[in-house]
């Protein structure tokens, strides 16, 4: 052994979830060198990982137990514990529900037992009390049983609290280390124990040597405590072959715990691990209910739990099934429809709406069914925290304290003087106020770089936690470190960049980066010089300058296709404009659209994406000279750098050259626009500034801008649809994208995301990608859609899939996904057409190593909501009227924000109608407030229309003003009749313009130009459609040949 | 004898109503065009089953940046050609900077259509 250092080691803990981790903790209270040894490549990768996250009041274990007796001791001191070491605890308090005489002899029981077990704050509500309290429970609760102590976490933040706060008492945490043996010292290795006694003899007293190589660095670090004795006891042996000698081992291994304890102990442990799944809920559900929501037990069984999150989600969940398995978490689809049926008794809108994911978690139940704790009977140094199942995440604080101290007391150590109980940690940017934001950018540009935008979380903590106290081996332990990757869309936008992060701070390339898992790389293949090439890009940006201030008439949020026209649109108009973008580069998703076939409507060429783009760029350079306006040129004296003909990256750059330089933005002009690339807004506060100006917030690596301006222009874009709404259940692989997410990764990284490739949905993004992936030298098996027919263009049908001989089949999608570390195939299955449900039966396995999800888009409304924006269900974008203009006087909308367009040059149109509207507002010109509901007549969407925008026209329109009603068509039509109806103060409709189409079909938008038309006296405009269906098989029937017709698995 | 006339058919992708086109070829070599709607569905059917063509993107790797300049064909290419296409564009470096419009691979596969970049890297 060459290093005897890291071989000798007082105390090794095998397991790094909450309970190894807690105990690690509490073993830094003493003189001793400890090791923590955990199969997984993080912490927290077994039970911890997929817990309810509840502190339980400490009514449920039966008197007497240790269940009981740690259960009520941890919940006392889980406070302290998340004051001292900083981590989320909420005492939101339980509630366990009763809806039959049944389930309310077991509330009486559950409080009397509560009494036995010292449980305070514990008494028992009436229904009416309880229908008082959460206003959304199943109005047909009897009574409840109400504990005020019971409270929330995070069991990975708990976790991770403790391993850091061990880390940095000098514990060590090794990863990827198997423990595949532990054997007394004496039965170990005769070889391997020979040569370590050979070596030791070089000093005179063997155990005195080993000491001194086994707790050189604690001794080091002791501070007159006295230092660990007696003999080394075990030798831990590792998969890998590697040994660790230890006075005493802790086994806090999980499932696993029972094989650890009975490789040194006669008395038998045997652990069955249950699965528990769970679904989890967007934040907007979070406030659903206050308290944690659980069931009485009662002879069906334990019931389920619905509980907000201390992140505001809602989590709903778990059953309680018995594997085999100590490493499969899949989750099943009858465990996920259990889990909904069985909240749907406590919470009646339970449902798909809201899902962003399912997981499933083992929880260690043993065969006796209380926690085996302590020193094992028959094998001296050998400490259990075992059969920990719940409340072992409540417990493990009391029982750490209580297992630290048996070892301490062992090994005869001495209490360490300069133990710190309070970490001291990172206060993540999204908990930072204004002026603290400004701070922490002026002394590190780097927050000013906000990488997810969904968690607000910066390029300055990812590197923080990136080189913190525990290491970071792969991208979901960054994510569940700093919570990057975990918000609405999944990590679609985020995860290329956190990628780049992790390369350049660790030197991990992407396809050699785990995504979760060991074997779970993120993208298959990827440049040899990944890593150099990504450090080479990444120059430090010049030390911001903290809070700057900027005013305007108009500011324009978001950079795309729809932002840049109507920053152009509004300085046309004469208006000093701010364009901020959270990238460094204008352009937004086109940037990645390589393809080929935008602009034909707009510039009469057909374009790629980056072209596109690049003509827009190129227009907001015109703008000033085009409006004939003072001003000067956009950024001090440098035109041509600015925006040239050049690509879109000329902007960003130009603009960091000129702010390296010193010069800043220069003030916005009239008729100008001001571009602040790689700033992310924050939030607009609504007439907050000057004279009712709005505020914009946005930071960037030269600071913390506020922007105030008369009128701003929201042109957000939108987000991909996750996995997490679809509800698919089986394991969690790597290899599972968003289409989009995918087409970064590939166009703008030059990784190769998988070689064979399954695509759900039919979404064009999915078509488009489907085409690059086999460009690039990959298969691709098939395209899935749900639907009768395709969601994407014909166009893309055609050049997209069948030029390649791709199979679609419609009516078809993946129900379940398999793979351990990466993906290795989907399950698919048939549906009905009309109800849309999964036809039992049809299910067959896909293999494939990547799977490309294309499932739609959301209009992307953050910041439109932090300005108190009212948004349309239909569309998900905000509600406007004809100009655009939405609910809050001056804020305007467009572009795929307001509604998922299916061309790109009409977002841009759109664009150019809000900055008009934008900058006429601003400039006082106006008529009439915008939004104001009498001045506005309302358009609502009739038979076989939906998401229609505008929801209103203004009453005002003169009849020289050419309104556009843009809609879907509900379902596919054969020779379409839009008729356009004003309906009056007596709900009289009367037809005022009526127009035509080939066909209609809902993944093409169709929009209704009317000219002229007198809304003044009406209560309301109405657009219905008539037409006679096109039927999905019509195609099948005539042509069977057809790759695409029909679908099924042919 | 009655001699069966040999007919392909197409996917109409000029709009969403998806025409099933068949073209056929007379004795005379004249096309003929069934099942289109429009003048437009036409066109497209005669030119899919006499000179198919499309346009080609992708990506080149640049030499010492870690993004990738997207290029195109500068115009279309024969269908059948477009396979040799990528495979041509899949070899491709460039050297920076490369300027959006520039030639990157002139007369790709002998097609007398030059691959062009599509945007700028510096």
């Amino acid at each position: 052994m060459n290093h005897a250092n890291e071989t000798f080691y007082d105390v090794v803990v095998v397991g790094a979830g909450v309970a190894g981790s807690a105990v690690a903790r509490e073993l830094c209270r003493f003189d001793l060198r400890v090791c923590v040894v955990e199969a997984g490549n993080d912490l927290a990768c077994g039970a911890t990982r997929a817990n309810s996250g509840i502190v339980h009041a400490g009514y449920d274990p039966l008197p007497g137990t240790l269940k009981a007796r740690f259960n009520v001791e941890g919940s006392r001191l889980y406070p302290r514990w998340a004051d001292e070491l900083g981590f989320a605890y909420r005492r939101n308090g339980s509630l366990v529900l009763a809806f039959s005489e049944e389930e309310m002899a077991a509330v009486r029981s559950l409080a009397a037992r509560a009494r036995s077990n010292g449980v305070e704050g514990v008494s028992e509500l009436s229904g009416e009390a309880v229908r008082a309290m959460e206003p959304h429970v199943n109005p047909s609760v009897k009574g409840a049983l109400l504990a005020e102590t019971g409270a929330i976490c995070d069991p990975y933040e708990v976790t991770l609290a403790c391993a850091e706060q061990a880390a940095l008492h000098g514990v060590r945490f090794r990863f990827n280390a198997r423990v595949r043996a532990v054997r007394p010292v004496e039965e170990d290795d005769a070889r391997f124990w020979a040569d370590a006694k050979a070596r030791l003899r070089a000093d005179a007293d063997a155990v005195g040597a080993a000491d001194a190589a086994g707790t050189s660095n604690a001794a080091k670090a002791s501070d007159g405590g006295q230092a660990a004795r007696g003999p080394f006891r075990y030798v831990v042996t590792t998969e890998a072959g590697e040994r660790f000698v230890a006075r005493a081992v802790v086994n806090a291994a999980g499932v696993f715990a029972d094989e650890i304890n009975n490789l040194v102990s006669e008395r038998r442990l045997r652990i069955t691990p249950r699965r528990g799944e769970y679904c989890l809920y967007d934040t907007e559900w979070g406030s659903t209910f206050s308290r944690t929501m659980f069931q009485a037990p009662s002879s069906v069984g334990k019931g389920v739990l619905v509980a907000p999150t201390v992140h505001g989600n809602l989590l709903v969940g778990p059953n309680a099934v018995e594997q085999f398995s100590k490493t499969d978490v899949s989750t099943t689809e009858e465990g996920l429809r259990f889990v909904m049926d069985a909240a749907r008794k406590t919470w009646a809108g339970v449902g798909k709406r809201g899902l962003i994911t399912n997981f499933a978690g083992l929880r260690a139940s043993g065969s006796e069914g209380d926690f085996v704790i302590g020193e094992a009977p028959d094998a001296p140094g050998f400490f259990n925290v075992a059969c920990f199942d719940s409340p072992g995440l409540t417990s493990a604080p009391a029982v750490a304290v209580q297992v630290a101290r048996d070892v301490a007391d062992l090994l005869e150590a001495g209490e360490r003087t300069t133990f710190d109980p309070r970490r001291t940690h990172v206060r993540p940017f999204s908990d930072l106020s204004e002026d603290e934001r400004a701070r922490a950018i002026a002394a590190d540009p780097r927050w000013g770089h906000v990488v997810c935008r969904c968690c607000e979380v910066t390029e300055a903590e990812l590197v923080a936690a990136l080189h913190g106290p525990v290491p970071v081996l792969s991208l979901d332990a960054l994510k569940w470190r700093t919570r990057a990757m975990m918000g609405r869309c999944h990590g679609g936008f985020c995860s290329p960049e956190a990628v780049k992060v992790m390369a350049r701070e660790t030197g991990l390339p992407p396809q050699a980066l785990d995504k979760r898992g060991v074997d779970s790389p993120v993208v298959v293949d990827a440049r040899r010089d990944y890593v150099d090439l990504v450090r080479r890009e990444a120059v430090p940006a010049p030390r911001g300058a903290g809070a700057r201030r900027e005013a305007c008439d108009v500011a324009v949020v978001g950079g795309g296709a729809a932002g840049m026209a109507a920053a152009r649109a509004a300085a046309l108009s004469g208006a000093r404009v701010v364009l901020v973008d959270r990238e460094a580069r204008l352009g937004g998703i086109l940037k990645q659209c390589v393809h080929n076939g935008f602009g034909l409507h707009r510039f009469g060429v057909e374009l790629t994406g980056p072209e596109y783009a690049a003509r827009e760029a190129a227009g907001l350079e015109l703008a000033p000279e085009a409006a004939g306006a003072q001003g000067g040129p956009p950024h001090g004296g440098e035109p041509s750098a600015l925006c040239g003909g050049d690509a879109t990256g000329a902007c960003g750059e130009a603009l960091r050259d000129a702010v390296e330089r010193g010069q800043g933005a220069a003030p916005a002009a009239s008729g100008a626009v001001t571009v602040l690339t790689g700033a992310s807004v924050m939030n607009v506060n609504a007439h907050a500034g000057d004279g009712g100006a709005h505020v914009v917030s946005a930071v960037s690596e030269q600071g913390a801008y506020q922007v105030e301006a008369r009128a701003v222009v929201l042109a957000t874009g939108s987000r991909e649809r996750g996995l997490g709404a679809l509800n698919v259940a089986g394991s969690r692989p790597s290899g599972v994208h968003s289409a989009g997410s995918a087409q970064n990764f590939m166009n703008l990284q030059g990784c190769l995301p998988g070689r064979r490739v399954v695509v759900l949905g039919s979404g064009d993004i999915g078509l488009i990608m489907a085409r690059r992936m086999v460009c690039q030298g990959a298969q691709v098996v098939g395209v899935f859609e749900i639907m009768p027919h395709p969601s994407g263009l014909r166009r893309n049908i055609v050049q997209c899939l069948d030029d390649f001989g791709i199979p679609l089949h419609l009516s078809s999608t993946v129900t379940r996904l398999e793979g351990e570390g990466r993906l290795t195939a989907v399950y698919v299955s048939r549906v009905d057409p009309g109800t849309l449900q999964v036809i039992p039966g049809t299910e067959t396995r896909v293999p494939c190593d990547t799977l490309l999800l294309s499932v739609g888009l959301l209009p992307e409304n953050e910041v439109a909501k932090s300005a108190g924006v009212q948004l349309d269900d239909a569309t998900g974008g905000p509600r406007v009227d004809n100009h655009l203009a939405t609910s809050v006087e001056g804020l305007f909308a467009c572009g795929n924000a307001l509604h998922i367009h299916d061309l790109v040059d009409y977002a841009s149109t759109e664009g150019e109608t809000a900055g008009r509207s934008a900058a006429l507002f601003a400039l006082g010109r106006a008529e009439g407030a915008a939004g104001d509901v009498p001045a506005t007549v309302p358009v609502v969407a009739g038979e076989g229309v939906r998401a229609i925008v505008p929801q209103a026209l203004v009453r005002a329109t003169g009849p020289d003003e050419t309104v556009s009603l843009s809609f879907r068509v509900a379902q596919a039509l054969h020779a379409p009749r839009f008729v356009v109806e004003g309906v009056d103060g007596e709900g009289r409709a009367r037809e005022l313009r009526k127009a035509k189409a080939v066909v209609a079909v809902p993944a093409e938008m169709v929009q209704v130009n009317v000219a002229g038309i007198d809304v003044s006296g009406l209560s309301a405009v109405r657009v219905r459609v008539e037409g006679r269906a096109l039927e999905p098989e019509q195609g099948s029937k005539t042509a069977p040949d057809r790759p695409s017709a029909g679908g099924g698995a042919d | 004898m009655q001699v069966a006339t040999e007919i392909t058919t197409f996917t109409c992708i000029c709009c969403p109503l998806g025409c099933r086109l068949e073209v056929s070829f007379g004795e005379d070599g004249q096309v003929e065009v069934e099942g289109n709607t429009c003048a437009r569905g036409a066109a497209y059917a005669v030119e899919e089953a006499t000179a198919p063509s499309r346009m080609v993107t992708g990506l080149a790797q640049v030499e010492g940046r870690l993004e990738p300049v997207s290029v195109k064909t500068a115009s279309p290419v024969p269908k059948e050609r477009m396979a040799d296409v990528l495979a041509a564009l899949r070899d491709l470096r460039a050297l920076p900077p490369v300027a959006a419009g520039d030639v990157l691979l002139a007369d790709v596969c002998a097609t007398g259509v030059d691959v062009v970049a599509t945007k700028s890297v510096r």
